[in-house]
């Protein structure tokens, strides 16, 4: 009697975890966890062969700033199918924010933007944030823009990241798909 | 008659009544001698030097003999010292004899032995490994500076464009060769940061102050690895490579700078990133900041030479610098002179003794596969290929 209760409790475990690993598989929407992923990624293709997204995990979004006087806005930048790699530049590359109707300029230096701050970070923390120079052939970096707190009052709705060496700036919109499932876990 | 005299001297030891003291004494001293003696003679027979007897006599590889040496006669005496000797043949048989007593047969004390001699063996292996000249040889991050981190570049915007490219490309190269120095030598490691440096790195007090030294770069490179050493206390140290002149008002400060554990390598004086021989000089350069970070460290190298006279060039490693005209003879012949060879050997042993002069002699860097891979995968020729 108690050997079977055993096994029947075991077997139901065993099948439960079969059922949630094949859901995670099959692609389950994490729950509570609403976010936008913006990209310029459109029908499938990037413009240039590159592909910057930025993903707002909106919890971390409304309740997280640096210093309370910026947003960080963390880029990936992926080449895709570029015969060489991507120049990139500092003083040249920009990101604006948009959001609604706004248009907030980012700045990928937080040295010019609050020294203060910058060098109270850790070093290795400022070697982190430093903006690269070059995207590798079939590469991937994260960069790091910063958008100023006080002027971002709603959450953005596309990012315009203009790479100087890349003929047409990279307009990051939601994805649909994302967006869609976001807009109805909101009304829920 | 040296044979003669010493001959000589023993009979008349042997006569003496301290003689059963001064036996095994000398034996000892004898077998110590032969060994030391093998050890020189094997040193100069596999690595192709001439040592100095002196040198060899204060070398971290005398001290290692006499170590081994020591551990193998302190554990011999430990299993024999107190135990009754193998009696005679015969000796058994007489009448009147005591029962015979096995040389080596366990039994008391036995356990004590062992351990002792379990103890002279973690006490000799530690004090190997602590003076192996391996172990304390750190090793050394390079890391490229942003293009016009220190300034900015001469020409026009395509110029500098191209300038900016090739200098890219030459940090490909620079990784590459990292690998295969790695690849064919264990004597110590070279770390690429894959992190772009910028002035900015350093606090602003820091860029400040470097902004007013004779020679920013190096300044900069200082402040950055001193920033590190707060957080990261085992943070390496650093040859940071740029495409700026390193300053000293252009007369002090040429192709490359050392201070202790920061070194800076400018492309600029070789010609720029894309100039013919960039990547001989570059790899060249690598590895004598490596060395002489290492020398500086452990091996009391002072820079610049005590005593060295102005101006005289003779193409050794270690010289301050060979000077604006002759470094390109210094990289095509880059060789260490018979004193530093046996610096190095002595401060860090045979193996980075041979790997430091295989290295520095740009063979590795003129083989076939190196050079066709460089052709192949990142179009660059090297000099004469």
């Amino acid at each position: 009697m108690w050997t079977k209760r055993v096994t029947t409790y075991t077997v139901a475990w065993i099948g439960l975890a079969l059922a949630a690993t094949a859901a995670l598989g099959a692609g389950g929407r994490t729950v509570n966890d609403p976010q936008t992923t913006h990209t310029n990624v459109q029908m499938g293709a990037a413009a240039e062969g590159v592909i910057a997204s930025v993903t707002v995990q909106h919890v971390g979004y409304e309740l997280n700033s640096v210093a309370g006087k910026y947003r960080l806005v963390p880029i990936l930048l992926r080449a895709a199918g570029r015969p060489g790699p991507v120049t990139l530049s500092r003083e040249q590359d920009r990101l604006v924010v948009i959001s609604g109707t706004a248009r907030i300029p980012a700045s990928f230096e937080l040295s010019a933007l609050d020294r203060a701050l910058w060098d109270s970070l850790a070093p290795q923390t400022r070697t982190w944030l430093t903006y690269p120079d070059r995207l590798d052939k079939d590469g991937a970096v994260m960069v790091y823009a910063f958008a100023p707190l006080a002027e971002l009052k709603t959450p953005p709705t596309a990012f315009e990241y203009t790479i100087k060496s890349l003929a047409t700036p990279l307009l990051l919109r939601p994805e649909a798909a994302k967006a869609a499932a976001l807009t109805g876990a909101a009304g829920g | 008659m040296l044979g003669d005299l010493w001959k000589t001297l023993l009979d008349y030891l042997k006569r003496t009544p301290y003689w059963p003291v001064l036996e095994p004494v000398l034996l000892v001293g004898f077998l110590y001698v032969g060994v030391c003696v093998v050890a020189y003679q094997y040193i100069q027979w596999r690595y192709q030097v001439a040592l100095d007897p002196a040198l060899f006599l204060q070398s971290y590889l005398f001290r290692r003999v006499s170590v081994g040496f020591v551990a193998v006669v302190g554990s011999f005496l430990a299993l024999t010292a107190g135990r009754a000797a193998p009696a005679p043949a015969g000796a058994a048989d007489a009448p009147g004899a005591r029962p015979a007593t096995r040389w080596w047969r366990p039994g008391r004390g036995m356990a004590a032995r062992i351990v002792l001699v379990l103890l002279i063996g973690g006490v000799t292996l530690y004090l190997l490994q602590r003076w192996a000249p391996e172990s304390k040889i750190s090793p050394v991050r390079v890391q490229f500076a942003a293009f016009g981190a220190f300034g900015p570049q001469e020409g026009d915007d395509r110029a500098r464009a191209r300038a900016a490219d090739e200098y890219l490309r030459l940090r490909d190269v620079a990784q590459y060769l990292l690998y295969e120095i790695n690849h064919r030598q264990r004597a110590w490691q070279l770390e690429f940061e894959t992190g772009i440096f910028r002035a900015d790195l350093v606090t602003g007090a820091d860029e400040k102050r470097c902004a007013q030294d004779t020679t920013p770069p190096l300044c900069l490179a200082e402040a950055f690895r001193r920033g590190m050493l707060t957080r990261l206390p085992s943070y390496p140290p650093l040859v940071l490579v740029a495409a700026e002149p390193l300053g000293g008002d252009g007369t002090q400060a040429w192709f490359w700078l050392n201070r202790g554990p920061v070194s800076v390598v400018t492309t600029s004086d070789w010609g720029g990133p894309g100039s013919a021989g960039v990547v001989e000089f570059l790899a060249y350069a690598l590895v004598v900041q490596s060395l002489m970070i290492h020398m500086q460290a452990y091996c009391g190298l002072a820079q610049p030479p005590v005593g060295a006279p102005e101006g005289v060039v003779i193409g050794n490693v270690f010289d301050l610098q060979p000077g604006f005209n002759a470094m390109r003879a210094a990289v095509l012949t880059g060789h260490l002179s018979p004193r530093d060879e046996r610096r190095l050997l002595n401060c860090f042993g045979p193996e980075y003794m041979r790997t430091a002069t295989a290295l520095l002699s740009l063979g590795w860097l003129r083989s076939p596969p190196v050079s066709k891979n460089l052709l192949d995968v990142y179009g660059v020729k090297l000099l004469g290929a």
